[in-house]
């Protein structure tokens, strides 16, 4: 019998052979013990081969951390690099002259805001005081309406009551009918 | 000209975009990125050809350091990651060369691996714990790779745990194609003449456990 060449199975082995050739290769196998043996010694091995696993990279819980680390390392090493350096390089200060020069100007800007209190508090006092007026005003104004108002409806209550003595006097009036003059008998 | 070229560019760039930027701009980024998407399987690749994961970690270090050095060589008609497969498995030749020499000159007693050393069936030392056998059974199968010829083991790492088609190993190995197929082949004969004696003594179980890694469309049953 005419056998495959080993090389020849190999790519049907990883389903990679066209289709004529996988026909062929099957139809040997079905005739031939000696290569499905062959064959199926390949396919073990094979498979066997899946037993080797390679270690997976897996990187600590620091070394996952390592890059915010860093970045904050340089952050801390900047800010006290600037701070020192700062530090370093600042001029002594003279306390008295600092003093000679500070005093003038907090006098001048404590008095602009007394100045600006004292204005504050004077206008908010004149907005109460004129708010309490109008409301005593107003009470005064309600007090007088209120009388005026009992004047004139007692006016209008005893117009009414007049007018309507006038009217039932107009009435009797109309009703009123002359007496009849007796005819004096004749002298 | 940067501008220009950048605005088609933008989105999703392949990794033949992103190593032109590298090769033309130094784009410092689009390399971190190819390093990103690339590091794993090279470390595996490197990891397996050495059978050893921190020479595998140290090389895959090297491959990207190299990647960076030989950017001005590397030209957009070929595919980003068959340039990248090459850098490295150069560097596993040269790195096993190296290992061999030291051998060589210190003696078999120094060498640092037991690679070369005959392998004991493990199996039969096994306990009952299943998972314990099948981490033996991984390191005797580590063993028997490590014992094949560098030639075979490159495709055979390739095509099984890259799972590479044949025709892209031929691109990467510069060979042709039926040179990959009979490389694969004395690779299968020789792990089978490896492995088949030592594994008939294993439980009987082992056998059924489905392996994990192999897509099952690869075969034809």
């Amino acid at each position: 019998m005419n056998h495959p060449k080993p090389e020849e199975w190999v790519p049907y082995l990883y389903g990679e052979a066209n289709s004529v050739a996988r026909e062929e290769l099957a139809a040997h196998l079905r005739t031939c013990a000696q290569c499905r043996e062959e064959v199926e010694t390949w396919k073990r091995s094979l498979h066997r081969l899946d037993t080797w696993k390679v270690t997976r990279a897996r990187r600590r819980p620091w070394e996952r951390m390592a890059p915010f680390v860093q970045w904050a390392a340089a952050a801390a090493i900047i800010l006290t690099a600037g701070i020192a350096i700062g530090r370093a390089t600042a001029p002594k200060i003279d306390t008295d002259k600092l003093r000679a020069s500070l005093v003038p100007e907090l006098r001048s800007d404590l008095q602009q805001e007394t100045a600006a209190l004292v204005r504050q508090e004077v206008a908010r006092a004149a907005t109460l005081t004129l708010a309490s007026s109008r409301r005593y005003t107003d009470r005064i104004g309600q007090q007088i309406y209120g009388s005026l108002k009992k004047e004139v409806e007692t006016l209008a209550v005893n117009a009414a009551v007049g007018l309507r003595n006038t009217a039932e006097q107009l009435v009797q009036v109309a009703d009123y009918q002359e007496p009849a003059i007796q005819p004096t008998p004749d002298r | 000209m940067n501008g220009i070229l950048t605005f088609p560019l933008l989105g999703a760039r392949t990794d033949e975009e992103a190593m032109w930027r590298v090769k033309l701009y130094d784009d410092h980024r689009e390399f971190d990125r190819l390093v990103k998407r690339w590091q794993e399987p090279i470390r595996r690749l490197c990891e397996r050809m050495l059978g050893d994961a921190h020479r595998g970690e140290d090389l895959k270090q090297d491959t990207f350091l190299r990647l960076f050095e030989k950017r001005k060589a590397y030209q957009p008609k070929s595919r980003f990651s068959t340039f990248l497969w090459r850098i490295a498995l150069n560097l596993c030749y040269d790195e096993l060369r190296r290992l061999k020499r030291r051998r060589e000159v210190l003696g078999p007693a120094e060498a640092e691996t037991g690679d070369e050393a005959t392998v004991e069936p493990i199996a039969e030392t096994a306990g009952p714990d299943a998972l314990t056998v099948k981490l033996e059974e991984g390191e005797m199968v580590r063993r028997a790779v490590m014992q094949l010829p560098e030639i075979y083991r490159a495709v055979i790492i390739l095509r099984h745990y890259e799972d590479m088609k044949l025709a892209q190993i031929a691109d990467i190995l510069e060979i042709p194609e039926g040179t990959v197929n009979s490389r694969m082949a004395e690779a299968l004969v020789r792990l089978s003449r490896m492995l088949e004696p030592k594994l008939k003594s294993a439980p009987a179980h082992l056998s059924a456990i489905d392996p994990l890694n192999m897509p099952k469309e690869s075969f034809v049953l």
